[in-house]
């Protein structure tokens, strides 16, 4: 299902703060913290090569006009540490394959350039501000051969330091159950910290299905290494 | 103002610590066979009971108050009436982790055995034809054969027991380990990673 975006409508997305209600997030009574977004590995797709497009729109290559393939999802959240405070300055990257599970790093996708989903960007970056929100638009993830669980790959960072690595899965999605590494988190809380709902979004031009995915990071950003943020290659 | 909260928080803590003393003790059942599932819903449920702030035994919507766990909260509402019992909890972690430890049908379930040349998610990954398939099958079973002349009768049966035990980790599936800029599971850099699943064997 194709969606027309016009440029001025995307413009409009990335230059909109509005996130929307946050909801609460608090620690239990007898907790000392929240309960940390457990990690999760890598993987071997992490991009060798960074887009020239590395922005938080995944869905338009620059000044590409036609969007990519696969259900427009607005993807938000917060960074928050373990006592709720949201996290500043912080780099959030997501990547993950396109609608044809094709990823944009060249192990992958050297082989697979007829199937190739030119228009997706295939990895995005965002800086928080002061209340740590973060927003995409991607693709609603899809399964391939190994991973029945379909899965967005996310880290956090601050400057270079790395805060979290992990993978957001969708709830309710049946091949989950069918994931080796879904199945290995350390129990269900952890499992249901690394899910989010896809939920179809009414009149919007610019997306099908919006999810919201919290992250808490454990290893709180250390203010006396903090380095500014280069332009890395990875 | 924070102070003064955590300071009523601590002492609202020690005074629980000391009355849930008095409570019978939570242990996995004697004669359980399985002690290590048992502990990991006991702590599940100790985890989710850190939201019980009227300490009544039961969780309404409105004491969880972390928003990221209010489905994991309707889900495990059985009957549906608002609350979530520690009963329901327990039916709850015994229905949903059946896969947890395992893996699924498609899943691997657990790393593939020492000697296993390409698993199967690496054959998929790799979209080894028929043809190449069967090549692989026979030169497993030529190291399969190769390896038993080598090895004497009681290293093959360690071979065996170390192949059982061993801890469950990542998947054999596309994605390999973390790099060690990662955050461990409670590990430091210099102890040792710890596996992403309970490791397969008898807890003490």
């Amino acid at each position: 299902m194709t969606v027309q975006i016009s440029p001025l409508s995307r413009r409009m997305f990335l230059q909109n703060i509005a996130f929307g209600t946050a909801l609460f997030t608090t620690p239990g009574l007898f907790a000392e913290q929240l309960f940390e977004t457990p990690s999760m590995t890598e993987g071997p797709f992490y991009p060798d090569k960074m887009p020239l497009d590395m922005d938080n729109d995944l869905i338009i290559v620059n000044d590409h006009l036609t969007p990519a393939i696969g259900e427009i999802t607005n993807l938000t959240g917060r960074v928050l540490g373990v006592n709720g405070t949201p996290l500043k300055d912080v780099t959030i990257e997501i990547w993950q394959c396109d609608a044809n599970a094709v990823y944009l790093h060249t192990a992958d996708s050297s082989r697979k350039k007829d199937t190739q989903d030119r228009n997706f960007q295939g990895f995005g970056r965002f800086v928080t501000g002061s209340t740590g929100e973060y927003r995409f638009r991607t693709i609603k993830p899809v399964a391939y051969p190994g991973r029945p669980a379909p899965h967005i790959h996310v880290k956090v960072k601050k400057g270079d330091r790395e805060l979290l690595t992990t993978q957001l899965f969708v709830r309710g999605y049946e091949g989950n159950i069918k994931d080796g590494l879904f199945n290995s988190t350390r129990d269900l809380i952890d499992r249901e910290l690394l899910l989010a709902d896809f939920k179809p979004v009414k009149d919007s031009k610019v997306a099908q299905l919006s999810a919201h995915f919290d992250i808490v990071v454990g290893r709180t950003p250390d203010e006396t290494s903090f380095h500014t943020d280069r332009d890395s290659r990875r | 103002m924070r102070s003064l909260v955590t300071v009523m928080l601590t002492s609202s803590l020690i005074l629980t610590a000391s009355m849930v003393r008095g409570q019978p003790p939570v242990r996995p059942e004697e004669g359980s066979k399985d002690k290590r599932f048992d502990a990991a819903s006991v702590s599940f449920i100790a985890r989710m009971m850190t939201f019980d702030s009227n300490q009544d035994g039961k969780l309404s919507k409105d004491e969880v108050t972390d928003a990221r766990l209010l489905n994991l909260f309707t889900d495990s509402d059985a009957d549906k009436d608002g609350v979530v019992t520690k009963e329901e909890l327990t039916t709850y972690y015994n229905k949903e982790s059946v896969n947890l430890r395992r893996g699924g049908p498609d899943g691997p379930g657990g790393p593939p055995p020492f000697g296993e040349l390409l698993p199967p998610p690496v054959r998929d990954m790799l979209r080894l034809s028929s043809a190449q398939r069967k090549k692989v099958d026979a030169l497993q079973k030529q190291f399969d054969v190769k390896l038993e002349q080598i090895l004497t009768e009681e290293q093959k049966t360690q071979l065996d027991e170390i192949r059982r035990r061993r801890p469950g980790g990542p998947e054999g599936d596309r994605d390999r380990p973390s790099p060690p800029s990662d955050r461990e599971r409670g590990g430091t850099p210099d102890e040792p990673r710890r596996p992403l699943r309970a490791p397969e064997k008898p807890s003490e």
